[in-house]
């Protein structure tokens, strides 16, 4: 028994190595070099290259691209090379691979195949109509009875010789496998197909997934098929061979982050505060990249100040929408949700809201016939000839106008449920028919409302107006449109949440309690939830209009908004391929109502920054959507609470999208999910390529490149820049392991801003800093 | 096994695994735990930094998973064996510590299956 | 350049159907090695129709693709051939183009560079193809040798006084040669196995391509009707793979694959309706199930949809005979009704898959409200109309083309293959099925892509 408690240790430790993949029902971004942020980038890399295969460096081609683009500025080469002892880095002839590069070597594995087969087979969430039977039993136990009916297993039935738990049938697979060299081994299997893999370990984390619990796996599950197949087909598991990379390559990323890096603090130096006039409505945007767009758009048009926090609001919830059977988590995956709100219909619109569940439930009875229907053994067949001339117009219309088929289709479904105004259901209730109590208590609601007020800095001069802005992006038949959504939310829509703070911000029991906590918020200012729509840029005021003194102020805003929507749509339509940009919102709405478009926006591809500060601080700059921006006020906060709550949460969330837009650009096949016209999706839970594959993890090539081969993102590490005092920083930092693994292994860059000063710092890999660019845009010298 | 009795009442020695890791590992503990057989256990959230910083009371965090937790669980030499020798490779990769100690229980059928208790 | 196929193809959509609307009575006319009739221009009407769609879609679909030249040049000259396809009259225009579409297909399968599992797949396809165009190439040499004709009309007007041996060989041939491009089971692996073409080829593959071995069979179908026994074994070959497939969609994960074990069992029942004589209804499903797959395929990335849950479909009650009898009583009668099927020997048993749906329609009608429930036998007695004018229709229009109604008479294996149909689904609904898990796994099996086309090792996905 210590022996089976030993191995469940070496599979723990080969686990470390994979990163976990959620269902695309909600996109959540991950590092796929996760378990070796530990290590320094140069060597995570070089382990992850030979553990997968995997090409970790940009490629020579985008490297000279940002050369001849200006990107990588010829003058920081030089002197990033020379301060390596490389001078001859900087010669583009360096970049080339020592030697023709070998085809990568790829043995047909049938030990990967079978398993695809089974894994596809045993993780389906509701594709296939009849499942795979004994699922209940779990992964190993399911696949040992039905081995011996594979044909491709050679010898499929001695399966039932083996155990039934996974453990013991590892234990007896590795028999004569030396202790020393078992961890590897595991981990080699785990990461032959880590897609897979990273689901298991993701669902298996999942307590309240139900499709966990009717077909539980775990990754010992996954080893002991892996291993039996292993045997079965005498197939050992090579490491795949790492493509080679040059020594140069280190180099000129850093020198093409340097000039970016450079060229921003250039500009946050050069950037005066802007003088500032009392607002008329404050507008809080998620730290999104797209939001930065917008922002800038909105700000320039009149008396709007905007502030960018973390998109679920400080409220670490499920939401349950309205008509929905399920909740889903609404809040960074580094936080367990600990409420569920539901949403339900509006106070006095509980007759619409009756009259929508019950729209809603004939569309799902519509929706599950029609799916009988094709699916039918016998009834499939008239049906289809039945049928397919209405398939055949609405296809027709989809392409010809998908608009105007949007449209129509939207009212259709309009007719048959109307929309109902809706609300959530904040206070406790039992009422919800789950055993667990729904809603949030009082203290519950305070300390939400505490923690977004003060972490955004917040805490006086409230304009009349707060409009909490959630997100959310659109793009219909694309199974990575979770990905457009809000990140901040699980990969959902922040809509609920915003509205959600906002009612909790306009309880005047919840202000009472703020008050007594020194947040005194004015008597007649209204918050009010809202979304941006991230594709059309687009923003919806979700709640109710107020009247009174905000109803001029909203007409107003609305027609800024209006304004601001067209400016930053121009700018975004200017950038995506193949956009008409006559008519920018037009474009925009199209791109996210056509089903054959594979760019909807670009979500947020190109990030490289994440900056800590108040407004005034980036003001006036065209950050080109490049740059997460999270409110911050040092003054507000001496002990640094706020601060470190930014710098391991929103930070961290920004490092996992960061890392992941990085390895997706440098490697799609590996780390990204290739081609979207190849894609199939599998299992309603994610995509294979082809004919079957790995779960495909990552960003797919149409999210990161511009064109086969050119890349749009620009993959640079993260840079944070804190407009805080260093020794605030830096205490922080000491106190936070997650902030020194971060920043001295070189995934995310530090530059502080230290108000009290005016310096700017660095932050050197060891601890050190040095400082930086002054207000004279050019560049120091950067002795470290 | 017994200590002596007094008013009925009797001591049954124990051992007891006091496990402090980073949120990450919470499956693998509970797994483990189970693994051994012991089906109860206590879980403490939240213990962060403490033991190398002083203490952040109160200190909100948004991240359970760079959090770290504590478990505790009482059973016989052999199943606070099984768990040990599963954490020791663990703890030799990674961060995290054990405490094991002596300690007694009153109800002993709380914490060892009838088929152990002999 | 690629941006004006889409109108280009859309303006010979409208001209064919202004033609077949005009000359839907009158005789063929022939221009050299063509023949333009009711037939062609019927089919020329479908296969641009589809094009044109996939076209406009493939358009901004494949925005940034590599190779894209080479993609629309693929894709419209796989127009081109399948437009000289169903117009060819002359026997080696026929065959030429027949060998033309399976090597340009085969191509497209294959069409991203580098993914050797997608030249596997290529190469898988190819190799069926040549054997389908060598049979076909032996079948056409035959018939022609049989009939001393050189065309096509020639030779179906021939076929019933040349020699039964040669005419039902030449025959057999083309059915093998129709089997492989339909994909019917059991050859069946290259379709399953085409899932590397990029989403708008697998659009037009499915809705248009695998549909010429339907397209086969009604050009030649006078002579089948000289072979009976051909005729049977296209039936009985059409009624295995329309269950197999449908058996084997309801294993599959892979919403691709899913759709491919569909086509499977489509073109099972197109040929079926072949082999019962109805080769004009045959006609009509392959322009409907066309329309009704390629829609389904270009909208392949919805598949996620909404989150489901894990209990497993209750097998339906006695309660639910009722609506499932309603159902198929209306539908059926509707269909009957206006396609006069129910009257023509064999025709019952398409009277039977009308019915079929209308029972699986009914059933789901259960599950709704009371006055729904009512509502729904009179709404698929129409529908059963809408269908039975549909077929009805289409028969009218090509009744220009000799051959393409000649109803087989009623035998014990159309009925054997009616009982097999009906308790299939009522086994299916039952959840019979389940039971067996060697059954889903001789399912999962047979529906297998090629082991060579699996992408087995992400590294190599892509090169």
């Amino acid at each position: 028994m210590p022996d089976l408690a030993r191995l469940a240790a070496q599979i723990e430790i080969a686990a470390g190595h994979v990163t976990p993949y959620w269902p695309l029902r909600g996109f959540i971004a991950a590092n796929p070099l996760q378990g070796l942020e530990e290590q320094p980038f140069e060597s995570a890399v070089r382990t992850a290259a030979g553990l997968f295969g995997a090409r970790c460096w940009p490629s020579a081609g985008m490297f000279r691209a940002a050369l001849a683009e200006g990107r990588i500025d010829p003058a920081i080469l030089a002197r990033t090379a020379a301060r390596h002892g490389l001078p001859d880095a900087a010669d583009p002839a360096a970049l080339d691979p020592p030697a023709a590069l070998p085809a990568r070597p790829a043995a047909p594995s049938a030990v990967n195949r079978v398993a695809i087969r089974w894994l596809a087979a045993f993780l389906d969430e509701g594709q296939a109509v009849w499942p795979m039977p004994g699922r209940e039993l779990g992964l190993w136990p399911a696949f040992r009875r039905i081995a011996g009916h594979d044909a491709e297993i050679p010898r499929g039935a001695e399966a039932m010789a083996l155990p039934d738990q996974p453990l013991p049938t590892i234990a007896a697979l590795l028999d004569g496998v030396a202790e020393a060299d078992r961890t590897v081994l595991l981990t080699r299997h785990l990461a032959a197909l880590a897609g897979w893999a990273g689901f298991i370990k993701q669902r298996g984390r999942d307590r309240t997934n139900a499709w966990a619990q009717a077909a539980p796996a775990g990754l010992a599950d996954l080893l002991a098929l892996r291993l039996f197949l292993a045997r079965q087909f005498a197939e050992p598991v090579a490491a795949p061979a790492a493509p080679p990379a040059p020594d140069a390559a280190p180099i000129w990323l850093e020198a093409w982050e340097e000039t970016w890096r450079e060229g921003l603090a250039a500009r946050l130096a050069g950037s005066g505060p802007a003088p500032r006039t009392a607002p008329l409505a404050q507008l809080v945007f998620c730290i999104d990249v797209r939001s930065e767009v917008l922002r800038r758009h909105l700000e320039r048009r009149g008396p709007w100040e905007t502030l960018g926090f973390a998109g679920f609001f400080a409220a670490a919830i499920a939401v349950r929408p309205f008509g929905a059977e399920a909740a889903h988590a609404a809040c960074p995956v580094l936080l367990e949700p600990r409420q569920v709100v539901p949403e339900g219909a509006a106070p006095g619109a509980e007759a619409a809201g009756e009259k929508r569940l019950a729209g809603l439930a004939r569309l799902g009875q519509a929706k599950a016939g029609l799916r009988a229907l094709k699916d039918s053994v016998a009834g499939a067949f008239g049906f289809v000839e039945a049928a397919g001339a209405g398939f055949g117009a609405a296809m027709v219309a989809r392409t010809v106008a998908p608009r105007g088929f949007a449209a129509v289709a939207g009212r259709l479904a309009a007719r048959v449920a109307p929309p109902a105004p809706t609300a959530p259901r904040l206070a406790l209730a039992c009422d919800d028919g789950g055993a667990e109590p729904t809603g949030l208590s009082p203290a519950e609601q305070l300390s939400i409302a505490e923690a977004a007020l003060r972490i955004m800095g917040l805490t006086s001069g409230f304009a009349k107006l707060v409009v909490l802005c959630g997100h959310g992006g659109r793009a219909v038949n694309n199974p990575f449109a979770a990905g457009l959504d809000c990140g901040a939310c699980a990969g959902h829509r922040g809509g609920p949440n915003a509205r959600i703070v906002a009612a909790i911000l306009n309880d005047p029991a919840v202000r009472q309690g703020l008050a007594a906590r020194g947040i005194a918020i004015p008597a007649d200012t209204v918050f009010l939830g809202a979304e941006h729509d991230t594709t059309t840029d687009a923003l919806e005021i979700l709640d109710p209009p107020p009247g009174g003194a905000q109803a001029a102020i909203l007409a107003r805003l609305r027609g800024d908004l209006a304004a601001a929507q067209r400016g930053a749509a121009a700018e975004r339509m200017a950038r995506l391929p193949g956009a008409s940009i006559a008519d920018p919102v037009a474009e925009a709405e199209r791109r996210g109502a056509d089903w054959a478009e594979t760019r909807p926006e670009w979500a947020l591809a190109r990030n490289a920054g994440f900056i800590v500060a108040d407004r005034g601080f980036t003001q006036g700059l065209d950050l080109e959507g490049r740059c997460f921006l999270h409110s911050y006020d040092w003054r507000a906060d001496a002990d640094g609470t706020a601060l470190e709550v930014i710098l391991t949460a929103p930070m961290v969330v920004a490092e996992w999208i960061n890392t992941q837009y990085y390895f997706s650009t440098v490697d799609n096949s590996v780390f990204g999910a290739g081609s979207k016209v190849t894609h199939s999706v599998v299992g309603a839970v994610g995509v294979m390529q082809g004919n079957g594959s790995d779960l495909m993890t990552g960003l797919p090539a149409q999210s990161v490149f511009r064109a086969d081969g050119e890349a749009y993102h620009e993959p640079l590490r993260l840079m944070t820049v804190v407009r805080a005092p260093r020794a605030r920083v830096e205490a922080i930092i000491a106190r936070q392991k997650i902030l020194r693994t971060l920043f001295a292994n070189g995934w995310v860059a530090l530059l502080v801003a230290d108000p009290e000063t005016g310096a700017f710092w660095r932050r050197n890999r060891d601890g050190s800093w040095r400082a930086t660019v002054a207000p004279a845009a050019a560049p120091l010298s950067v002795a470290a | 096994m017994s200590m002596g009795a007094t008013d009925e009442l009797v001591f049954h020695q124990l051992k007891k695994i006091e496990i402090i890791v980073r949120g990450e590992r919470q499956v693998f503990v509970r797994d483990l735990l189970a693994g051994a057989g012991l089906s109860g256990w206590t879980l403490i959230r939240d213990v962060a930094g403490q033991g190398h910083h002083g203490f952040h009371e109160g200190r909100l965090l948004w991240n359970d998973q760079a959090s770290v937790v504590m478990f505790m669980a009482v059973g016989t030499e052999t199943a606070i064996r099984r768990v040990a020798a599963g954490l020791k490779p663990v703890f030799e990769k990674g961060s995290g510590v054990m405490f094991i100690s002596d300690t007694h229980v009153v109800r002993l059928e709380h914490f060892v299956p009838a088929e152990e208790r002999g | 350049m690629a941006r004006l196929l889409p109108p280009l193809l859309w303006l010979g959509f409208g001209l064919s159907c202004v033609l077949l609307a005009l000359r839907a009575g009158a005789p063929p006319v022939d221009v050299g090695p063509l023949r333009i009739d009711a037939l062609a221009l019927f089919l020329a009407a479908a296969v641009l129709l589809v094009s044109a769609v996939v076209h406009g879609f493939a358009l901004r679909h494949m925005q940034g693709e590599a190779g894209q030249h080479r993609f629309f040049a693929k894709l419209a000259a796989l127009t081109a051939v399948a437009l000289g396809l169903v117009a060819a009259d002359w026997l080696p225009l026929f065959a030429a183009m027949w060998l033309a579409m399976g090597w340009l297909l085969a191509d497209a399968i294959g069409h991203v560079q580098g993914w050797r599992q997608a030249q596997a797949a290529g190469r898988l396809a190819r190799r069926w193809f040549l054997a389908g165009g060598a049979a076909l190439v032996v079948g056409i040499g035959l018939l022609g040798a049989a009939t001393g004709e050189g065309r096509i009309s020639g030779v179906v007007a021939a076929a019933a006084e040349a020699d039964a041996v040669l005419v039902g060989l030449g025959c057999a041939l083309l059915a093998l040669a129709a089997a492989i491009q339909c994909g019917v089971f059991p050859a069946h692996r290259w379709l399953v196995s085409s899932m590397t073409a990029p989403t708008p080829v697998s659009a037009l593959m499915h809705a248009g391509l695998v549909n010429a071995g339907g397209i086969l069979v009604a050009r030649f179908a006078p002579a089948f009707e000289a072979a009976p026994a051909i005729l049977l074994l296209l039936f009985a070959l059409g009624a295995a793979s329309a269950l197999f497939g449908a058996l084997a969609a309801l294993v599959q994960t892979d919403v691709k694959r899913g759709l491919a074990c569909s086509t499977t069992a489509q073109m099972g029942f197109m040929l079926l309706q072949c082999g019962l004589g109805f080769h004009a209804a045959a006609m009509a499903h392959l322009l409907l199930h066309g329309l009704y797959k390629a829609s389904l395929f270009l909208g392949a990335g919805s598949g996620l949809g909404a989150a489901r849950r894990p209990s497993p479909p209750a097998a339906p009650g006695l309660s639910a005979a009722l609506p499932a009898l309603a159902g198929a009583l209306a539908m059926g009668l509707g269909f009957a009704l206006v396609s006069g099927k129910a009257d023509a020997g064999a025709g019952m048993l398409l009277v039977l898959f009308a019915a079929l749906a209308g029972g699986q329609a009914g059933l789901a009608a259960a599950e709704a409200g009371r006055i729904a429930r009512a509502a729904v036998p009179a709404l698929l007695f129409v529908a059963g109309m809408f269908y039975g004018a549909l077929v009805a229709g289409i028969e009218a229009l090509l009744a220009g083309t000799p051959g393409l109604v000649a109803p087989q008479p009623l035998s014990a294996a159309h009925v054997l293959v009616a009982l097999a149909f009906a308790g299939a689904w009522i086994a299916v609904l039952a959840g019979w099925h389940r039971r067996s898990a060697a059954l889903y796994a001789r399912l999962v099996w047979l529906s297998r892509p090629a082991a060579a086309a699996i992408s087995d090792r992400r590294e190599a996905t892509h090169a």
